[in-house]
This record gives structure tokens, C-alpha cells and sequence, in this order.
């Protein structure tokens, strides 16, 4: 134990994460709880799940990294007017259960606002943890500066055990990009529904990789899911996969892919058809495979043009519970859901109610 | 803020008024070939070029002149340092000039080394610096020196848009006068031989930096230790380690940075 810590110590003096970018490859995850609770609600036999891509409140900002506009950083005004009516969106849907990627809580983009304890303190949801998956002092480019971003898990009621599973790193970047790169992971926790214990388990893969490691994080986020199911609990997946449903028509060539930068390129899916095949087959989904393969667009949930509409399913709900038919949405405006979600974020909401008993 | 600088600079006033002991070479240690962070100067037609340290020229006797090439490409700047002796002690008021804005808009670009937004738009801005630094030999070939300093920007007004927070490392104190009223600091420093040409330094500056935009006030402490060989009276090695402990807007950092020197003297 000394020796470790003379090598950490001289590792740190040396210099070797000089901007505290790293994480271990299981570490406890960030606990949050709203500044003002209720009391944790009765169990209910029905479980009302919500997964999000919120875009670190960046709403219909057009970003450097979309390829549509130059902006980087956001001021703390333009990020509470966002979290405003993401947190209305979210009373709307009014889960017991909130899945979230692309949460800031500590970063220069987005004014250094928390938004995990924000949407705590603005919505019903009172317990939360937090995984980061971007964490950098400074990352040296495009003005980025201080970051801390990540996956999110938002509850009506108690959370316990919750960990953060590190997810492998890319292998096709300088290990320069790598050091400021996105550190992606996979946060698991327990909901305590009364005597019910749900296990989430939530992820947010790889968006532009060309070396595989899309689908294995996608292997990992099932083989956490096979884990807890095997042992008898309830599972609920969510996340942004980043990859399409088996059987989508449309894999490639999207209106809304305006970027020339190869590193900000995810336009082609053609080599990704059957990475879900296999979560499809053994879970529940939020919209079942063969209605969403009868029509597609009305389950889609991502368009970086705001411009433009919903073109393509990244976000999914998987779990072994029983999936109360037909409660499955995409909540893409307002005759899906019941608000315009267009511009809150370039992700549009999924919700979905499971069956406890 | 302001009175902080007004302070210096009249202490200053006051320090080189006062009447003088003697000559400077009647107070001096043993060891002024080399320049370090205290109150002497390089004697009057020495020379000293180094990698980090940059260069430095004694004009007189008591000024010396000093500009680092290196950084100069990207913040033109130009440093003197003016020593006396007094009735107190050795003095030095230290001072520096420099332009900023060119370095700022170098490092607002896209991609790698952007450390802030390509859409920044750096204003105009000269950095004005002055420091009083008092030294005693408090034993053969040991120095103790200590510094009080001001550092303020003048430029036109701008938003947080228009210049968003240079808050990198170790550049952050350094460039945290433009953002602010100003940054009064504070330093001390240890130097001294250890054996033969082995010499050693122990510093630390402790920085406030008041109404910075994200954070509000802030404060940053930066220890350095650093060995050095000296070849004589014309080349020394050194190498150390330089540390910041500041508080940013996303919370309290430590940060490293080792480094490596040579120096040459003429």
C-alpha cells in the first residue's frame, strides 16, 4: 500500500494527469439530492422512466461542433432560460424515473452551472447520482476550457449502490486526444420502489469512432443489463446508443451531417444493423421492434439541424419488466408528447411506464 | 484596488529617496554573477541568456534590463529591475511592461492549443507590473527576499463575450489583471549555495485576484523549488518543479509543472 502510494505521489508530482482528465475503472458515483425534499412517494406498481440527451442545456445553440454555427461557451443566463424549459418539459412527462446524458455540472460551456442539482431543485425528482464522462481542468481547444460532463440518474425515490463503470477508450486517436477526450462510462444504480429494488443501468456510446469501440460499449452497456437480470432484479437500460434499430431504412447520407471534419462525422450506419439485435431480442424495448420498423419516423430522436425535424432513433429504453403496451413514446412535439421539444435539445425525450408487479 | 498600486509605487518612491549607506558593492553577497528573485542586480556589463529565465543585461551598476525572446514573440514585453541600497537594507523596485492582446488573439483559434473561443475578440491592452523587493544575506551565501507587487491592465472596456476567462494554469494569475481591478501580490523567496556549484531556490507568490468574471474574487499560491548547477560564472543547469494551487471558477486545483533550464552568463 506504501509503495502505491509513493507511485501515485510521484506520479502526480510528475505530472502524469496534469489535468485531472482520469478515472479509475470502477468508482463510486456522485451522489446528489434536491435542496428541498418530499417524501419519497408510496410504491407504485407502474414505474414512469424517462431517458434525455439534454445537450448540456445547450438547446438549439448552434455549436462549433455540430458544423452549423461557432459557438463554444454559453452565458449563465442562456443556460438557465434552457434548463427552464427542460425542467417543464420533464414536470410534463412527470417521471418517477430520469435518465440523462450530456449533463454539465461543472463546466466553463455552460457557465458552470450544476444541472444535475438544477433539474433536482426545479423538478419532482429528489435523489440523483451523477457519472462524469468528459472531466478535464482545461481541455486546450476550441476554448473548451474546464469541463465536467456526463450521465445522470434523477428519482422520485431513493437511490443506492451506484457505480460508475468505465467504458474502453478509443484506440484510434494520438494519446494527446485521448488524455482530453471523452472517458465514456456505464452508471449503474439501484431505485429503491418501496421493497422493489429496479436496477438502471444507463449509458451514453461513442459517437464517432471508426475502430469498433461503438459496439463494445454497447457489449458492456448488455452485459451489465445480463449481470443484474441473471440475478433476479429488475433491469432498466437507457441511454443514447448512438447507433440505429435494427431494420431502419434510412443508415446513412443524413441532411443534418453538414460537418467536413472527419472527427465530428456520424453519418454512416451501414456497419452498425445488427449491433442492437441482440438487446432487442432478449428485452422489452420502449417502442417495440416491429412497430418501430412499420414506421420509423415516428420514433425518431435526433437532428442536429434545428432547422430541420427528428431523423434518426439513437435513444432506447430496454428492460425485463413487462413494458405497459402502448406506453412507449417518442416525445417529438407537440402531438407526441404534448410540447415542441425541437428546441430544447438536438435529442428528443423517450418515455416509458414497466410493469413492478 | 488601485491605492494597492499607488502604495507600491510611493513605498518605492520613498525606499530610493532615502538617503543612501554606500555603494551597492558594499552590501552585495558574494554571488551577483547570476540573476534570481531578490532585490540585486546583474553587475554593470553582464549578461545573461537563459532557455525559460530569458535575457537580462546589467546597464548600470544598480538597473537591469530583461527580456525573454521567447515569450516576447507572443506578449512583446520589457522588465527592468532598479537596486539600492539603504539605510534599511537592499532594495529593488522591479517593473515590467507588456502587451497581452497579441498572445490572446493567438490562442483564440479552432482546434488544438484554442485556449479560448476563435469568436474572442481580444481588446487592445498593456499590462503594467511593479513589485518593491527587500533581500538580506541572513548567513553566507543564503539570501531571504521578500516582494510586494502590483499588476493592472489598461484597456478598453469588454464584455465576458468578447473575452471569456483565461483561466489556464499558471497562466491565470498572469493573466487575471485584465479581468479585474487589478492583482496585488505578495512573494518570498529562499536562495542560497548548497555545496560548490549546487545552488537552490524556495519561492512562493500568493496572488489575489478580485472580480474576475465566473468566479468573483479568487486567489492562487504558486511554491516553485528548483536545484541548479553552476558551471562557473558562465553556464548553470536547473531544473525544478512549479506549482499552483488557484481557485477557479469550477472549484480549487493543484496543478504541476515540472521544468528544465540552461542558462549562459557573458
Amino acid at each position: 500500500m506504501q509503495r502505491a502510494r509513493a507511485l501515485a505521489l510521484v506520479a502526480a508530482l510528475a505530472g502524469c494527469d496534469p489535468f485531472h482528465t482520469g478515472f479509475e475503472d470502477v468508482e463510486a458515483a456522485r451522489y446528489y439530492e434536491a435542496g428541498r425534499r418530499v417524501s419519497v412517494p408510496a410504491p407504485k406498481p407502474v414505474l414512469r422512466a424517462m431517458n434525455y440527451n439534454v445537450k448540456f442545456g445547450g438547446g438549439r445553440i448552434d455549436f462549433f461542433f455540430d458544423c452549423f454555427g461557432d459557438r463554444v461557451l454559453m452565458s449563465k443566463s442562456e443556460v438557465v432560460r434552457h434548463l427552464e424549459r427542460l425542467a417543464e418539459k420533464i414536470r410534463e412527462v412527470d417521471p418517477d424515473v430520469l435518465v440523462v446524458q450530456e449533463l454539465d455540472v461543472n463546466s466553463k460551456r455552460a457557465a458552470y452551472v450544476d444541472q444535475m442539482q438544477w433539474l433536482l431543485d426545479h423538478t419532482e425528482l429528489d435523489y440523483g447520482v451523477y457519472a462524469s464522462q468528459w472531466k478535464a481542468d482545461y481541455v486546450p481547444s476550441d476554448g473548451i476550457g474546464a469541463v465536467d460532463s456526463g450521465n445522470g440518474i434523477l428519482s422520485k425515490y431513493p437511490i443506492t449502490g451506484a457505480s460508475r463503470i468505465a467504458l474502453d477508450l478509443r484506440s484510434d486517436q494520438s494519446g494527446l486526444e485521448r488524455y482530453f477526450y471523452l472517458k465514456r462510462n456505464v452508471l449503474r444504480a439501484t431505485v429503491n420502489v418501496g421493497e422493489t429494488k429496479v436496477v438502471v443501468v444507463a449509458t451514453h456510446a461513442e459517437a464517432y469512432a471508426k475502430d469498433g469501440t461503438k459496439k463494445r460499449h454497447i457489449e458492456r452497456f448488455e452485459a451489465e443489463l445480463d449481470r443484474w437480470s441473471s440475478a433476479g432484479n429488475v433491469v432498466l437500460g437507457a441511454g443514447d446508443l448512438n447507433t440505429l434499430p435494427p431494420g431502419t431504412e434510412k443508415q446513412h447520407d443524413f441532411p443534418d451531417s453538414v460537418c467536413t471534419n472527419e472527427d465530428f462525422v456520424a453519418d454512416d450506419y451501414r456497419a452498425e444493423a445488427t449491433w442492437l439485435e441482440s438487446l432487442y431480442a432478449r428485452y422489452e424495448s420502449e417502442i417495440p421492434l416491429a412497430v418501430y420498423q412499420a414506421d420509423n419516423a415516428s420514433y425518431f430522436s435526433h437532428t442536429t439541424d434545428k432547422n430541420g425535424f427528428w431523423n434518426r432513433k439513437l435513444d432506447y429504453f430496454f428492460t425485463n419488466a413487462a413494458v405497459v403496451p402502448g406506453s412507449g413514446l417518442v416525445h417529438q412535439d407537440e402531438a407526441h408528447g404534448g410540447t415542441a421539444t425541437m428546441p430544447l435539445s438536438d435529442h428528443a425525450p423517450l418515455s416509458v411506464e414497466i410493469a413492478l408487479e | 484596488m488601485r491605492l494597492s498600486f499607488l502604495l507600491v509605487v510611493t513605498t518605492a518612491a520613498a525606499l530610493f529617496a532615502a538617503p543612501a549607506r554606500g555603494d551597492v558593492s558594499s552590501v552585495s553577497p558574494p554571488d551577483r554573477r547570476w540573476s534570481g528573485s531578490n532585490a540585486l542586480t546583474l553587475p554593470r556589463g553582464r549578461s545573461e541568456l537563459g532557455l525559460l529565465g530569458g535575457a537580462r543585461y546589467g546597464l548600470t551598476d544598480s538597473l537591469e534590463l530583461a527580456v525573454n525572446p521567447l515569450v516576447a514573440v507572443v506578449v512583446p514585453h520589457l522588465e527592468a529591475k532598479l537596486m539600492v541600497a539603504r539605510e534599511l537594507g537592499l532594495f529593488a523596485l522591479r517593473g515590467r511592461a507588456s502587451y497581452p492582446t497579441t498572445f490572446l488573439e493567438l490562442v483564440s483559434k479552432e482546434g488544438e492549443f484554442g485556449l479560448l473561443p476563435a469568436t474572442s475578440k481580444p481588446p487592445i491592452a498593456v499590462q503594467l507590473e511593479a513589485d518593491i523587493v527587500a533581500t538580506a544575506a541572513w548567513f553566507e551565501r543564503q539570501l531571504v527576499s521578500v516582494w510586494f507587487g502590483f499588476a493592472l491592465a489598461v484597456h478598453p472596456p469588454f464584455t465576458p463575450e468578447e473575452l471569456p476567462l483565461l483561466d489556464f494554469p499558471f497562466l491565470y494569475p498572469r493573466f487575471a489583471p485584465l479581468y479585474g481591478p487589478g492583482v496585488p501580490r505578495l512573494g518570498f523567496s529562499f536562495e542560497g549555495g548548497v555545496v560548490g556549484g549546487l545552488h537552490y531556490t524556495a519561492e512562493l507568490v500568493a496572488f489575489v485576484m478580485p472580480g474576475l468574471p465566473d468566479v468573483g474574487d479568487a486567489s492562487a499560491i504558486e511554491p516553485n523549488l528548483a536545484l541548479e548547477y553552476r558551471f562557473g560564472a558562465r553556464f548553470a543547469v536547473s531544473g525544478g518543479v512549479r506549482t499552483s494551487h488557484a481557485e477557479y471558477a469550477y472549484g480549487r486545483r493543484t496543478h504541476f509543472l515540472p521544468y528544465l533550464d540552461v542558462r549562459a552568463g557573458f
